[in-house]
């Protein structure tokens, strides 16, 4: 039954009983009063007929006028209340009060005659005794009927009085019947509070606790049909629920798409999932036994971090991810990811994701080797080129001076031997094997420094020293060179080496670009300039046949080296040495005639010592070396 | 008199175009030196020249493209490609394409000798 | 809360149901010489519904032929109560015996009456003046009589008294060897019946009630105050059953006294069953002694002081209320 109707049913008890008692009171009030008033109507009477009897033994003893008058006028009012008075009307009381009127008139009667005797006694002797008798027996018969009459009268009262006793006394039961019921309704109430809504609400209160406490399989027993039932089957669907969000977070976690790890406020772990396991290598069971420590599985350098982590967790209810390590089990290290977020309790905690970065570390190892390959291959490409060079610049004074000296025999073979044109021979032979020693010098000299060397590079002074390089051969070429290099340009970090060689294979090209132009100047520009975002470029224009647009990447193609003769690196390697530097080459038309090469650089973050002191001790030997096998 | 065949050298560097033609003179051709591939064939000794000397790599038309020139213009005329660039691949590519052979300076006397034999069966 | 209540509950009920123990443990044995009399019937019905054993007595009762008789009984020994009208009370009391009343427990109204010859002139009371009126002499019929020619005005010197046995009293109306007679009940009906229509009768208005009473010696009730007030205990309810249940009580009466069972019920109205003891006692008892010393019926000459000849104690405890007799 609902509590409501239960209350309900109750009040409408209540009020019921209470309307009975009231009922019960009021008419128990109504006996009472009936009752005092019979009690009072008997009062009367005895006091009535009291006085009567007085009168009578007066007027026995006196028998004078006032007496007689008084007697009668005390009988009168006797009479008076015995007539049918409505407080004696039933019963038991009916019949006294009848008695009483017949006894009343016989008492007149008596007393009539006791009167008519008195006066005939007065008037007559005759007869003295037995009048003297009649008047004794008269009296004493009087007496015996008020007698009669006041015991009736006392009866009367006494009854009532009963009856008011009665009357009260029921008053008593019934406010007594209704503390009782006061007493028993609150008896019901405390045990129906107890049975149907204290116990539940406890059973209830027992209920969030053990749900608070994570068991989301239990549930409330909703049989009983009230409000508590309802209110059962409320909690039961709200813990229903919770399951299914419970269970949608648990899929999550244990879906092991990603590592999660439930902690402490200190980071002390709480639980995790398979997949943050399987990446530090625990077994659950190792979880379970604690063994898992936050502590013990951070390296020391990363202590800080972690520490700095929960702090903003704790006050900002999440951290950024960001990246550290951990020690497996077996010791190795793991490289991870780990964000978190701050998790509502109670208890409070904090929930982290933790990113296996294993194979990120290894594409970027990877990537960082293949940087390295890449300069490497660069560099040896550059070396290739430059051995290639190197032969070439070798094979051609070599080439001279095997032929010559060929040539020089067959002239002193020769029937008569051609003395003059073997001289002439011998001589080239001279030439040309001085000029193989020096391309050997020069290219001693531009290996002295071998090997990447990452310094801060002045590309002013490095530009200055390829012009100055170039500058015989620009100058045979007919080339025309302005250099704008922008003041205080800020270093770069690099190859000085390896730049140099870029901007000299731009000079090249450039160069090269402009071989065929007669109708304007052959003007290069070099230029340097800072540019937004702490970089440096330098530029290097030409006014020569510049390239089509669909050609600007093909430029850079590895294939396009074999079509450009003459020593230097192509513009695929520059690229490539361009781009381990962290920046960028690119080439672009010219409004008018030609083309302009490009490239950017990041600055040094500090400056550092210019180290162009011996590139500019060799340049001069390079110069020369830039020159020997010239086009065009 | 014995007519000389007529050896063009095409190579722009000079120190070949110095010693080469001596040493071919003394074996016994005409030479004539041209700085360029355009210079050859702009001149008249297209036709005359019974073998060509010629340097692969050179500013403006190279080596092969002279040779796929002469080749339309039906200009039948055997190639001894000459070059200071040692690269392997490109010997088996040019004899391929028609060249008698592909010297690697620097090269022997002999080597040369050879070379324009097998160019010149005819002597 | 409801242990406490329950324990003061059973503790009070246990202390009642002790003090009513220590009563019954007493019971007292008395034994009444009774009368078949309607005037008994308080204490026959206590009797016959056991009223006397659950106030603790053990109460033996024989039926006496008649109350003087009874009486005596009391006053030598055979029993200790008496049922016992006034007159016989009153003459025990006068020549000196212990009697002792310890309450009325009746009065009868139309009890005594004067049954008459028509025939002989007798149509009023007044009428009697002159007549030969049988009674028997010495008895509540002759106190009667006395009275009732007093209320008339007239002495018995105004008529002729025969002294007849109560029994022949009908036979000799009949015979119209006396004009009237005066007696009591049952006589008086079988009296009227023997005359039927040519008789009529007279009660007189409030000549005189006989009184029945419970007496005993004055030493047995001084000494038995316990038992006296059981014996009343279980009288008070003999007397409420016979006002309130008649029909019963004449059933009862009928098996002791099967002669006067027809009267039983038109008589029954005019008594009235009441245990008390009233000044009317002493007055009617001075009143009867009166007559009785007039009629020389004793040799006593001094109105005895019938206060000692009630034992006001027993009653007073019992039933406060029912004594008016001015203490």
């Amino acid at each position: 039954m609902r509590l409501s109707t239960r209350l309900a049913l109750s009040g409408a008890v209540s009020v019921a009983v209470v309307a009975l008692i009231g009922a019960v009171l009021a008419s128990t009030t109504r006996t009472v009063r009936r009752e005092l008033a019979r009690n009072e109507a008997a009062g009367e009477m005895l006091s009535a007929v009291t006085n009567v009897r007085y009168l009578t033994l007066e007027y026995a003893l006196h028998h004078d006028e006032r007496t007689l008058v008084q007697w009668h006028l005390t009988h009168a009012s006797l009479s008076k209340q015995l007539v049918a008075r409505p407080e004696f009307a039933t019963g038991a009381e009916g019949e006294i009060l009848a008695r009483l009127r017949r006894t009343n008139a016989v008492v007149r009667s008596l007393f009539s005659q006791l009167v008519a005797n008195r006066q005939a006694r007065d008037t007559d002797g005759r007869r003295a005794a037995v009048r003297e008798e009649l008047e004794a027996r008269l009296t004493g018969q009087i007496v015996i009927r008020l007698e009669g009459i006041i015991a009736d009268a006392f009866t009367l009262s006494e009854r009532s009085r009963t009856g008011v006793l009665t009357a009260q006394r029921r008053q008593g039961v019934a406010v007594g019947a209704f503390g009782g019921f006061v007493l028993l309704v609150l008896a019901t109430t405390m045990i129906v509070a107890l049975k149907s809504v204290l116990r539940p609400l406890a059973r209830l209160r027992a209920g969030t606790a053990i749900v608070g406490a994570g068991d989301l399989d239990f549930r409330l027993d909703e049989a009983s049909g009230d409000e508590i039932g309802d209110l059962a089957h409320a909690f039961n669907e709200m813990t229903e629920k919770l399951r299914g969000r419970e269970a949608k977070i648990r899929r999550l976690v244990d879906s092991n798409i990603i590592g999660i790890v439930i902690t402490d406020l200190e980071g002390e772990v709480l639980e995790a999932n398979d997949a943050f396991l399987e990446l530090v290598g625990y077994s659950r069971l190792d979880l379970q036994s604690g063994r898992v420590d936050w502590k013990r599985i951070t390296p020391a350098e990363f202590e800080g971090a972690d520490v700095r982590a929960l702090q903003e967790l704790r006050e900002r209810g999440a951290y950024a991810p960001f990246e550290k390590e951990y020690f497996r089990k077996d010791g190795r290290r793991i490289p991870v990811m780990i964000g978190g977020a701050l998790l509502e309790g109670p208890p409070r905690g904090g929930v982290a994701f933790v990113l296996d970065l294993t194979e990120r570390r290894v594409a970027q190892e990877t990537l960082a080797r293949t940087q390295a390959d890449l300069a490497h291959v660069a560099r040896v490409t550059t070396l290739g080129a430059l051995t290639a060079s190197i032969a070439h610049e070798v094979n051609q004074p070599l080439s001279g001076i095997i032929t010559n000296a060929s040539t020089c025999l067959r002239m002193l073979a020769a029937d008569p031997p051609n003395v003059d044109g073997a001289r002439e021979t011998a001589r080239r032979t001279i030439r040309d094997g001085h000029r193989a020693s020096d391309v050997i010098t020069r290219l001693r000299g531009l290996f002295a420094r071998e090997g990447v060397a990452t310094e801060s590079v002045d590309l002013n002074e490095a530009a200055r020293e390829v012009i100055a390089l170039s500058a015989s051969e620009l100058r045979s070429s007919r080339v025309i060179v302005r250099a704008e290099l922008a003041d205080d340009l800020p270093p770069v970090r690099g190859d000085c080496v390896q730049l140099q060689q870029v901007i000299l294979n731009l000079f090249r090209n450039a160069s090269d670009a402009m071989s065929g132009v007669d109708d304007r100047p052959r003007q290069l520009v070099i230029s340097t300039a800072r540019e937004e975002g702490d970089r440096v470029r330098l530029t290097v224009q030409d006014a020569g046949v510049g390239f089509e647009p669909e050609s600007a990447e093909k430029l850079f193609d590895p294939f396009y080296t074999t079509k450009r003769g003459g020593m230097g690196i192509g513009l695929s390697v520059s690229r490539s040495i361009i781009e381990s530097h962290h920046g960028r080459l690119w080439a672009a038309r010219n409004d008018g005639p030609g083309a302009t090469f490009a490239f950017t650089l990041p600055r040094a973050g500090e400056r550092a010592a210019s180290a162009h002191g011996s590139s500019a001790v060799r340049a001069p030997a390079a110069a020369d070396a830039m020159h020997v096998v010239g086009s065009p | 008199m014995l007519v000389r065949s007529l050896v063009s050298v095409v190579d722009d560097d000079e120190s070949v175009r110095e010693s080469l033609p001596d040493l071919l003179r003394e074996l016994g051709f005409a030479v004539r030196a041209f700085a360029s591939a355009e210079e050859f064939l702009a001149s008249d000794c297209v036709c005359r020249t019974s073998c060509l000397v010629l340097d692969i790599a050179m500013p403006g038309m190279n080596g092969p493209e002279l040779q796929r020139e002469l080749t339309r213009r039906r200009q039948e005329i055997p190639i001894v490609f000459i070059t200071a660039h040692r690269d392997e691949t490109v010997r088996p590519r040019l004899l391929e394409q028609g060249a008698v052979e592909c010297l690697f300076k620097p090269f022997t006397e002999t080597a040369l000798l050879d070379a324009l034999n097998a160019a010149l069966p005819a002597r | 809360m409801l242990v406490a209540s329950v324990l003061l509950g059973s503790s009070y009920a246990w202390s009642v149901r002790r003090a009513r123990a220590l009563d019954a443990d007493a019971v007292d044995t008395v034994r009444i010489a009774a009368t078949a009399y309607i005037g008994a019937c308080p204490i026959l019905m206590a009797q016959a519904n056991g009223y006397f054993a659950s106030e603790g007595v053990a109460a033996a009762i024989h039926v006496e032929p008649s109350g003087k008789a009874a009486l005596e009984g009391a006053l030598h020994g055979r029993a200790d109560l008496a049922t016992v009208a006034d007159v016989p009370i009153m003459f025990a009391a006068v020549n000196g015996e212990p009697v002792s009343v310890v309450a009325t427990i009746a009065t009868a109204e139309k009890d005594h009456g004067i049954v008459g010859r028509r025939d002989r002139g007798i149509a009023l009371p007044a009428s009697l003046k002159g007549k030969r009126i049988g009674v028997p002499l010495g008895t509540s019929a002759h106190f009667f009589l006395d009275a009732f020619l007093n209320r008339q005005t007239l002495s018995p010197t105004d008529v002729s008294l025969v002294s007849v046995p109560p029994e022949e009293l009908a036979g000799a109306l009949a015979r119209g060897d006396v004009d009237a007679v005066a007696v009591w009940q049952p006589f008086l009906s079988s009296s009227l019946a023997a005359l039927g229509s040519a008789g009529v009768v007279f009660h007189g208005e409030a000549v005189y009630d006989v009184v029945y009473a419970l007496a005993g010696t004055r030493d047995y009730v001084a000494g038995h105050s316990r038992a006296v007030q059981k014996v009343l205990r279980a009288a008070i309810r003999g007397a409420r059953f016979c006002n309130e249940t008649p029909d019963l009580a004449r059933e009862h009466l009928a098996k002791l006294a099967p002669a006067g069972a027809i009267t039983f019920k038109e008589l029954w109205p005019s008594y009235r069953f009441e245990v008390a003891l009233r000044q009317g006692l002493l007055i009617a008892l001075e009143d009867e002694t009166r007559w009785a010393m007039k009629n020389e019926l004793t040799a006593e000459t001094d109105l005895p002081n019938y206060l000692n000849n009630v034992d006001l104690e027993p009653l007073r405890v019992v039933a406060p209320a029912a004594v008016t007799v001015v203490h």
